[in-house]
């Protein structure tokens, strides 16, 4: 991958929307046992999961400006695979700890 | 010793007004081309025959045949033959032809050409050698196309009343190499329909990767070898999804092979934690093949060698071209000169020739007996690894590029066969630190700078390229001197070779400037100015000398450009470098790979490759890079409104997908 950052910010919006967006709601459904959840429960289940996604997506949409500037460390300018998914677990922890110590 | 051919076929089985007999005097060693294309030694005009179908290398007595995997194969005495030494008894017959030899002294006959006429530079590709220079009866070039030419915008009504106009069409793709091929894939997968694209090129069979393809077999890249290419640059896919990797792991998986992993993993964690995925040759003309079919690319086809490219004035252009005999043979010469008019052209036509060392030329033209022993990487030179397997010997390498790599790769497997084999590689300088962009350095091994690909791969599609978009004519020309240079790839089989033939001796690395070259008993002696603070003069004895400096990419010695460019003062790419680095000076083309210059009202024309070098896109001689050339240029036609070009959104490029996926027509 030879990335840009805008090309980095379009990834990330675009598979928020396309991919986590969608996995997200079903998640949701699977955790009510596919019915429409009370209404108190909207927020455990739907509420929660959709901030705890946005936040990895904002997250990631700072993290990016910090990557782009690594990239330049490389000759090639270039962002391995294996490093994007290396930092995509790095970015689960960060916010999996933010909502942990009640941060987020 | 020379020796003499013969060849002679039924008259019933020749074509119509093509010879059926003749004789020539070859003299050297070497190599001699038989096929139907007119830049050969021997040229035989038939459809069964390929364009150069065998090659003959003489050794004192012994003539070797090596049949370039031509369609209608080589008999000897009626067996098929692929790599044989042929006896002054036996028979050759390749198509129709029945072919003789024998020894003869030479002196009073008439003798053909050497190998190559014209010293002072290799042709790449048949057209750019002079007419004049072949064997045999030519047609005095005609004034075509003449005085109708001779017009900034021509006449559409003389044209016609020409009588030279063979047809119109929307679309047409000048140069019938990959970069039009790509071109051609995105109009048809855009919705362009095959009978409103015409391709027109040289290609005996067609392929797109003909002259591609030879020059990877040249230059050392086998069938089974890898090109430096990545997984993703599938000139037969212009999503690039499935890529070489997946498609091999997948190849692999069904064999059983659960190793078949390893190259999805590798483009999983390159380049830093496994060395790039590269696909192998024989896959990508396998894919090449795949697609040519599907897009109906053979339909699309003309042959022909274009002489000349004028604006018409009813807002389109007029293209002549002559179709060489060899692929109309029954047609008289003026019958073969046709002018073809299209309103969107796009000209792609490659390297014009491959770059040959000015003392290297200077040593063939002065010791003409002994031409052979020095070749250029570029062409064919088999023989020479051959010579080496028998008898050993010291080769001489020249640069330092990939080239160069993968002629002392080949120098070592023929170690395999023959320890007597040394090998001594120039350079003028020694390199201790690479080059330097930005916060990063280029890795330097044993003195060659390495990087996977041919530049850093941000140019592709990363932050290089974005920057190399927006920056200045000036800026560029600093840019892409930071970023170019020669370069080779990291492959560690390669680096364990030098190391090896170091620590063995068989591998020396010798800085200088060459002073001067001379002939001694057969060995040819370069003599170093060095230039390592060894005040000394050194002589270097070699058996060969082979030249790896590269390819030749000057757009003016292309005839056609050149007339174009001299035609409307078409301005070109600030050079960035001089001398072999002049190599980088193409016509400006704007953004989106547009000749501005020759627009012509609605008429609008494109270029892609190495012809647009030094301008808004870094690496445009690469699959990815005449890819990024064809998708700019069509995404360009969309907005122009060009028939059939449709919007290309995600609905088009899904349903578009599946059909490659299913493999039918767009």
């Amino acid at each position: 991958m030879t990335p840009t950052l805008l090309g980095r910010w379009h990834t990330r919006l675009l598979l928020y929307v396309f991919l986590g967006l969608p996995l997200t709601f079903l998640w949701g459904f699977y955790k009510e046992g596919w019915q429409l959840p009370a209404r108190y429960d909207l927020d455990t289940i739907f509420v929660s999961s959709f901030s705890f996604l946005t936040g990895i997506l904002i997250l990631g949409l700072l993290l990016d400006v910090l990557y782009i500037q690594i990239q330049r460390f490389h000759w090639d300018q270039d962002w391995p695979f294996a490093y994007q998914f290396f930092f995509s677990i790095v970015e689960f922890l960060i916010v999996y700890l933010a909502v942990d110590y009640d941060l987020l | 010793m020379p020796i003499e051919i013969s060849w002679s076929s039924r008259p019933e089985d020749t074509l119509a007004g093509s010879q059926t007999s003749g004789r020539v005097v070859l003299d050297g060693r070497g190599p001699f081309n038989i096929g139907r294309s007119s830049a050969n030694q021997v040229v035989l005009s038939h459809p069964q025959i390929s364009r150069t179908h065998v090659v003959l290398t003489v050794d004192q007595r012994t003539v070797r045949i090596n049949d370039q995997g031509s369609q209608n194969k080589t008999y000897l005495d009626g067996k098929p033959v692929t790599q044989t030494t042929w006896a002054p008894e036996q028979e050759m017959r390749i198509g129709p032809f029945n072919l003789r030899y024998r020894h003869t002294d030479a002196s009073n006959q008439r003798r053909a050409p050497a190998p190559t006429n014209d010293d002072t530079r290799y042709a790449a590709d048949a057209p750019v050698q002079p007419a004049d220079a072949r064997p045999g009866a030519v047609a005095p070039r005609a004034a075509f196309p003449g005085r109708i030419f001779e017009q900034r915008i021509v006449s559409i009504r003389e044209l016609v009343a020409s009588g030279k106009v063979a047809g119109e069409t929307s679309y047409m793709a000048i140069g019938g190499g990959i970069g039009s091929f790509c071109w051609v894939d995105h109009l048809r997968v855009f919705g362009v329909p095959a009978n409103a694209i015409r391709v027109i090129g040289l290609a005996g069979d067609k392929r797109p990767y003909a002259k591609w393809g030879r020059l990877c077999k040249v230059s050392q890249i086998p069938d089974h070898e890898r090109i430096r290419s990545n997984s993703i640059s599938a000139p037969d896919n212009i999503w690039g999804f499935p890529g070489y990797a997946s498609r091999e792991t997948v190849r692999e998986l069904k064999r059983g092979n659960i190793g078949g992993l390893k190259y999805v993993l590798q483009v999983f964690g390159e380049p830093n934690l496994t060395e790039s995925y590269t696909p192998r040759t024989v896959d990508v003309y396998r894919s090449f093949d795949r697609e040519t079919r599907r897009i109906g690319w053979e339909g699309m086809w003309l042959y022909g060698q274009v002489v000349g490219i004028r604006k018409t004035d009813d807002e389109r252009f007029a293209i002549a071209y002559r179709v060489p005999s060899e692929f109309a043979p029954d047609l008289a010469p003026e019958q073969r000169e046709r002018i073809y008019i299209a309103r969107y052209i796009q000209i792609s036509t490659g390297y014009p020739a491959s770059n040959f060392l000015p003392d290297l030329q200077k040593f063939r033209s002065e010791n003409p007996e002994h031409r052979d022993i020095v070749v250029n990487a570029y062409e064919e030179h088999e023989d020479v690894y051959r010579q080496l397997e028998a008898k050993g010997g010291t080769v001489l390498i020249r640069g330092r590029g990939i080239v160069a790599s993968r002629v002392i790769q080949r120098v070592f497997e023929a170690r395999e066969k023959n320890k007597d084999i040394r090998l001594l590689h120039l350079m003028r300088t020694p390199i201790a630190r690479g080059h330097k962009y930005d916060l990063a350095t280029r890795v330097v091994r044993n003195d060659v700078e390495q990087q996977p690909f041919n530049w850093p791969k941000a140019c592709w599609g990363g932050t290089l390229r974005a920057r190399l978009e927006t920056a200045s004519p000036e800026e560029r020309a600093k840019l892409m001197r930071d970023w170019g240079g020669t370069t080779t790839a990291d492959r560690d089989d390669w680096n364990r070779m030098i190391e090896a033939g170091t620590r063995e001796g068989w591998y020396k690395v010798f800085y200088g400037n060459v002073s001067a070259m001379s002939e001694k008993g057969g060995r040819i002696v370069t003599r170093l100015e060095s230039t390592d603070r060894y005040l000394e003069n050194v002589d270097l004895t070699a058996d060969f000398i082979v030249d790896c400096t590269g390819l030749v990419a000057r757009v003016d010695e292309t005839p056609i450009l050149k007339d174009v460019i001299a035609t409307y003062d078409l301005p070109r790419n600030n050079a960035a470098g001089e001398g072999a680095e002049l190599r980088l000076a193409g016509l400006t083309v704007t953004n989106s790979f547009e000749i501005a210059g020759l627009q012509n009202g609605r008429a609008r024309a494109w270029a892609a490759g190495v012809v647009t070098a030094s301008g808004p896109y870094a690496a445009v001689d690469s699959f990815l890079g005449l890819q990024f050339a064809a998708l700019r240029s069509v995404d360009h036609l969309g907005a122009l409104g060009a028939p059939g070009v449709s919007r290309f959104g995600p609905l088009r490029s899904i349903s578009q997908w599946l059909k490659w996926c299913a493999g039918s027509s767009p």
